[in-house]
């Protein structure tokens, strides 16, 4: 779990924010405060699907699945399972 | 009567007292007056004219003030152009209106070389201590000394001065501005300051600014002094400090962005502050600041002024109280200078309080239009700015038509963005731009703050979370030591944008 986790966190990190994880918890809301839009969640569902090697339906790309980086390792956990 | 006659009838009745103030020079009104004829006289024996247009390619300073009124007292229009213009644009503006000549210095016209070929020009020193005994302004102009010149009859209608903006394509328009525009509008402001001759303005804005007119002619017509900051000043927020603390002006007037530099340069906590009045105008000022300005000084009285350079001043807002809950930055206010507004609607019905509409100018102080296009007559001017219709004949600034931006589908005002940024605690000052196009446009925040409190991306994005809708939350940031300014002192956008991919640029944490 550690490592999706750290591999999430690095993507959000270096691919959505530039570089900047100041106050980036495991629970920063990240449709709510706008890190993940619609264009981004877009490419998060990619990222997810060849880093992890898993398919994402479309439906289960819902709020409460990405709704912060513990709720989105779970989700990945969840697809490899 | 002329815009020359303000200092005519100074010169008159507070020969003594004094007109320009410079790096501790002062200039009495007698000396300015007799300069000018000095000038005027040395000008007409050049052949300059009623109805000619003047270039001045020279740094701020009592000798181009006096310039200014020789060319007026031959019923010519002086055309002034940013000193520290590239000799290529300040040719461009001279060919445009066809001046008869051009009144530089030998170390302009060396730089320029070929480029300003096929141009009248006249030498002058730029420098010169009017006030001195023995004062040059140069082998042109030293014959005349002692010389007078009849001031020409000019009619309302007539051109004073001609003041170039960067137009959308690139090409610098050349705004006419005849004398009973600036008249209409320095009646207003004049009767609207109450200023006796013991008040000085400080003059911040280039020349070629039309900010600069009201602090020029304003004080004139007061028969009060103008300070005159130094064009490379501008950049220095503490030099601004120095010079208000030596020669104590009453009056400020600039954009918001330098006041807010002066702020955090330690203006507030001047002893004993000159101030009496401060007036802003050409951008928004962001409320937070505004608010501690209004609270750290509530004896100062706050004006902003609103006008593009075609309209001159043509609305103003003076800042009483400002309420603690209010977000928003404050009104553009209502009509002056002899101008009728309203906002209208794109199917051309006038917007009704509550609504938004483009704000349209029509009266005195409205420009007959660019020079060498065809003359607007007395049409409304359309200033392309989206105003909020408010209650007693006010408005609402709401964004810049022409900046209004699609994002991913949804219609987006950078002004509201900025304002919302502005009102977060630790932001001093910001801007955002729009970077990439269609899917990949990005809303990009650039922020100067205090090193100690530096906003992170999150808190931002969490902050716009808070106040905008959802797809106006900024996508990246870039801190900045300090914004880039354009000659006129408004944050310089296009520079933003060149920073953004710049190689080199390294985010400093």
């Amino acid at each position: 779990m550690g490592t999706i986790f750290d591999q999430l966190r690095d993507y959000v990190v270096n691919d959505v924010l530039e570089g900047e994880d100041v106050g980036l918890e495991a629970t920063t809301k990240l449709l709510e405060i706008g890190v993940l839009n619609s264009m981004e969640l877009m490419k998060m569902v990619q990222h997810i699907e060849d880093s992890f090697d898993v398919k994402v339906p479309s439906k289960a790309v819902r709020a409460e699945n990405f709704r912060d980086l513990n709720s989105i390792t779970q989700f990945v956990t969840e697809l490899q399972a | 009567m002329g815009l020359h006659a303000l200092v005519r009838r100074a010169a008159v009745s507070t020969a003594a007292a004094p007109a320009i103030v410079m790096s501790g020079q002062v200039v009495d009104y007698t000396t300015l007056d007799q300069s000018a004829d000095q000038i005027a006289a040395g000008l007409k024996s050049m052949g300059v004219k009623a109805g000619d247009r003047v270039g001045l390619w020279l740094a701020k300073g009592a000798p181009v003030v006096a310039c200014m009124q020789a060319i007026l007292r031959l019923g010519a229009a002086y055309v002034p152009v940013d000193p520290n213009s590239p000799a290529e644009r300040a040719r461009k503006i001279f060919t445009d209106c066809n001046v008869r000549l051009v009144l530089t210095t030998q170390a302009r016209v060396q730089m320029a070389g070929e480029v300003l070929e096929g141009l009248a020009l006249c030498l002058l020193n730029e420098e010169c201590d009017l006030s001195a005994p023995d004062a040059s302004l140069g082998t042109a102009f030293d014959p005349f000394v002692g010389h007078a010149v009849n001031d020409a009859a000019v009619t309302g209608d007539d051109l004073a001065y001609i003041l170039y903006t960067s137009g959308s394509t690139g090409t610098p328009k050349g705004v006419c501005i005849t004398h009973d525009n600036a008249l209409a509008f320095i009646e207003w402001a004049g009767s609207e300051l109450r200023l006796d001759p013991t008040d000085r303005l400080a003059n911040h804005a280039p020349l070629h600014f039309d900010l600069s007119v009201l602090d020029l002619y304003v004080a004139f017509r007061a028969k009060a002094s103008v300070l005159l900051l130094a064009d490379g000043l501008s950049f220095s927020a503490s030099a601004l400090l120095e010079e208000i603390e030596r020669d104590r002006p009453t009056v400020w007037y600039s954009v918001p962005s330098v006041l807010m530099l002066m702020m955090q340069a330690g203006l507030l906590e001047l002893q004993k502050p000159s101030l009496k009045t401060i007036l802003f105008a050409g951008e928004v000022f962001p409320i937070s600041q505004l608010r501690v300005l209004r609270e750290r000084w509530p004896d100062v009285r706050l004006l902003n002024l609103y006008g593009p350079t075609e309209t001159n001043v043509c609305a103003y807002y003076e800042v009483t109280t400002l309420d603690p809950e209010r977000r928003v930055p404050v009104p553009i206010g209502r009509a002056c200078s002899g101008n009728k507004l309203w906002a209208q609607q794109p199917d051309g019905v006038h917007a009704l309080p509550g609504e938004e509409g483009e704000l349209f100018v029509q009266g005195r102080s409205v420009t007959p239009g660019y020079f060498g296009k065809t003359p607007r007559g007395d049409a409304p001017y359309a200033t392309g700015d989206l105003v909020r219709v408010l209650e007693d004949e006010m408005f609402e600034y709401v964004g810049r038509l022409d900046h209004m931006v699609k994002l991913r589908g949804h219609r987006v005002e950078i002004g509201e963005i900025e304002a919302a940024l502005a009102a977060h605690s630790a932001v001093q000052e910001v801007a955002v731009i729009v970077d990439g196009e269609g899917l990949e446009a990005r809303l990009v925040a650039f922020v100067t703050s205090q090193e100690a409190k530096r906003p992170g991306l999150l808190a931002l994005k969490a902050h716009c979370a808070a106040h905008l809708p959802r797809y106006m939350i900024i996508d990246a940031l870039r801190h900045l030591e300090t914004m880039p300014r354009t000659s006129t002192g408004k944050i310089d956008r296009q520079r933003l944008a060149a920073i953004l991919h710049e190689p080199e640029f390294e985010e400093t944490h």
